[in-house]
């Protein structure tokens, strides 16, 4: 007969496989690249799973789980010291490719404005305007106060507009700078021998 | 006569739904068979 703690080990995991889709989701829109993200989601479940008596059950593990990927995402960023240079074929393998020309908006260049905005505003925009989460709960995920997330919201908002409405603006593109820098940074850490890596 | 903030508004919605389509696409895609494997794992690491 299964103990109390299996049970609740069973229960903790078959939500948290219910929640994977989700995950993915929420990893893609912040790594980009459908590899990276997928390994972000893995580590996050891992460390999930290894944390699962430190989350009551019947909370919001949604909630939960989405902090932790996101406190995973900035971690591995702050190690890694760099970030992926953007290249204007990563649309269709980041996010989703999208032809339907009948849509009032084109998707796939949402995807990547959506891509040019700060990993801070990307976030917000998902976890509010997407995931479904409450200002409280995207505070709550974000470590940040209730008033951060409302500002942040409303400038994420307005600077994906004015990339959207600026047609002269490569969208897909760095601009040339961006690019110059991140493949510095590259050279760099491929030259850094790995402890520093580490 | 043209409403700036209700065009705006307009426009804001249009970008929420847009987004929201391209979060639940991913959703909906099945998910790898590395995410189970993995939980087995993680589930005969704890059994050994």
């Amino acid at each position: 007969m299964a103990s109390p703690q299996e049970r609740n080990d069973g229960a903790f995991r078959a939500e948290m496989i219910a929640l994977i889709p989700f995950l993915r989701a929420f990893a893609r829109t912040l790594a980009g690249h459908r590899e990276d993200a997928d390994d972000l989601c893995q580590e996050t479940l891992a460390k999930a799973w290894q944390s699962r008596k430190a989350y009551q059950l019947g909370t919001n593990l949604k909630a939960w789980l989405f902090m932790i990927l996101r406190n995973q995402f900035y971690s591995d960023r702050r190690r890694s010291w760099r970030q992926q240079p953007w290249h204007d074929s990563d649309a269709e393998n980041a996010l989703v490719a999208h032809d339907n020309q009948d849509a009032r908006l084109d998707l796939t260049d949402l995807s990547r404005a959506l891509r040019l905005l700060s990993a801070e505003q990307r976030e917000v925009l998902i976890l509010v305007g997407a995931g479904g989460f409450s200002y409280e709960e995207a505070a709550a995920i974000c470590s940040c106060a209730l008033g951060t997330i409302k500002s942040r919201l409303a400038r994420a908002r307005g600077a994906l507009q004015d990339l959207l409405d600026k047609p002269a603006t490569p969208l897909g593109r760095r601009e040339d700078r961006g690019d110059a820098v991140d493949e510095i940074l590259g050279e760099l850490d491929r030259l850094s021998p790995k402890c520093l890596r580490a | 006569m043209k409403n700036p903030s209700g065009e705006l508004k307009a426009r804001q919605d249009v970008i929420g739904a847009g987004l929201k389509r391209i979060f639940d696409e991913i959703v909906e895609e099945p998910v790898p068979p590395e995410f189970l494997e993995l939980l087995d794992r993680i589930d005969r690491k704890k059994e050994e």
